[in-house]
């Protein structure tokens, strides 16, 4: 039984609805308990932080880890990423593994 | 360097993996492991830190790098040739995970919190211990550039590819080549554009060009470094002259080389020599 909680850009979420999986984006507007990150391949999740709310991203860019459920990603964790981080590299990476599945999950 | 016909192989390159690629690993020999039909001994991984248990000769880390999680030990006084003492701790540790018993959990849980949140790149030994698999670390180390998580899983997925599926060879059909370089262009074309900030797009014409050249440069390459007999090498730029051929070109024949344990870095990752 795989533990596994792969990483994914937007247009693979519709696969993974009730999973948890990681995300990588840009921080964008806070909406309460929300906040909206930008991801790699251009689209836009909502991510609930009511559970990690005493943490605050401490950078641009950010791994967020939570669970897919009915168009919103509910966070668990996160993780900081440098301001360098090449979007467009990792966007591929991606791509890349969801056709080598068998060493990601 | 491999010797298969014995019990202790011994291993000289560093694979990169994923914890899956681990959790998946069945087949050893000796005590050496074999993932994708190679032996490997030390290996790179890259994940988070989800838990720690310090006790007095070891650290325990929990390693989760999305593709599953993995439990990996740090000996605090590494005393390489002695199996006695790390049979000793080994036993020591085992007790600790059982009674709890000399753990150190304000330190534990200290090491917790200086790796929240963050990436870290762990280098180690994997190996196979009463029947179970033994991840002990080397190095673990934070990262800073977050690029390095992108380039560990396409090196990964890169080496997997190699492995299974061979680097080019001659004896290989046309369209088995070209499926394998197109798979394999994306892949260093990706790394590349994470590695460098120079425009990359001559790479996959250069490779197509170079499908009959490639096997006869990297042969003169292989012979170029082995005849340098100086302590520092010979340099990429030596090496790129020599060979009328371009930087970029030879790193991708010296990465291969280095990958396989034929030659070595001296001075800087721009000095090589080969390991004959």
């Amino acid at each position: 039984m795989s533990s596994a909680t792969p990483r994914i850009n937007f247009k693979y979420l519709s696969e993974f609805e009730g999973k948890t999986i990681r995300i990588v984006g840009k921080v964008g507007e806070k909406q309460g308990n929300n906040v909206i990150l930008h991801t790699t391949d251009n689209g836009q999740v909502i991510v609930d932080r009511s559970n990690n709310l005493e943490k605050n991203y401490q950078t641009n860019n950010v791994e967020v880890l939570g669970v897919w459920n009915n168009n919103q990603l509910s966070e668990l964790t996160f993780f900081n990423l440098s301001d360098n981080f090449d979007f467009d590299t990792h966007n591929q990476m991606i791509d890349l593994s969801m056709k080598h599945k068998e060493i990601f999950m | 360097m491999t010797n298969n016909s014995n019990e202790n192989v011994i291993v000289r390159t560093i694979t990169p993996l994923t914890i899956r690629q681990i959790q998946l690993s069945t087949e050893s020999e000796g005590n050496t492991f074999k993932i994708d039909n190679e032996f490997v001994m030390n290996v790179s991984l890259v994940g988070t830190v989800i838990k720690v248990l310090d006790g007095n000769t070891y650290t325990n880390y929990t390693i989760d790098d999305g593709t599953g999680q993995l439990k990996i030990r740090e000996f605090k006084r590494q005393k390489q040739n002695n199996m006695e003492e790390e049979e000793e701790q080994q036993q020591q540790q085992q007790q600790q995970e059982e009674g709890g018993e000399g753990e150190n959990k304000s330190k534990a849980k200290e090491i917790e919190n200086a790796f929240e949140n963050k990436y870290v790149r762990i280098i180690g030994n994997l190996k196979e211990y009463k029947n179970q698999k033994s991840f002990s670390v080397s190095k673990i180390t934070e990262i800073t550039d977050s690029n390095q998580i992108t380039t560990h899983f396409l090196e990964a997925i890169l080496v997997h590819l190699q492995r299974i599926k061979g680097t080019l060879k001659k004896e290989q059909t046309s369209s088995q080549n070209s499926q394998i370089k197109e798979e394999k262009n994306e892949i260093k074309k990706e790394t590349n554009n994470n590695n460098n900030n120079n425009n990359n797009n001559n790479i996959i014409t250069q490779q197509n060009t170079n499908q009959i050249l490639g096997l006869a440069l990297k042969d003169k390459a292989l012979r170029l470094i082995s005849s340098n007999q100086t302590s520092s090498g010979i340099s990429l730029q030596e090496l790129a002259k020599e060979l009328k051929s371009t930087e970029e070109e030879i790193r991708e024949i010296v990465d291969f080389f280095l990958d396989q344990g034929q030659i070595y870095i001296t001075i800087d990752d721009e000095h090589f020599r080969s390991t004959d």
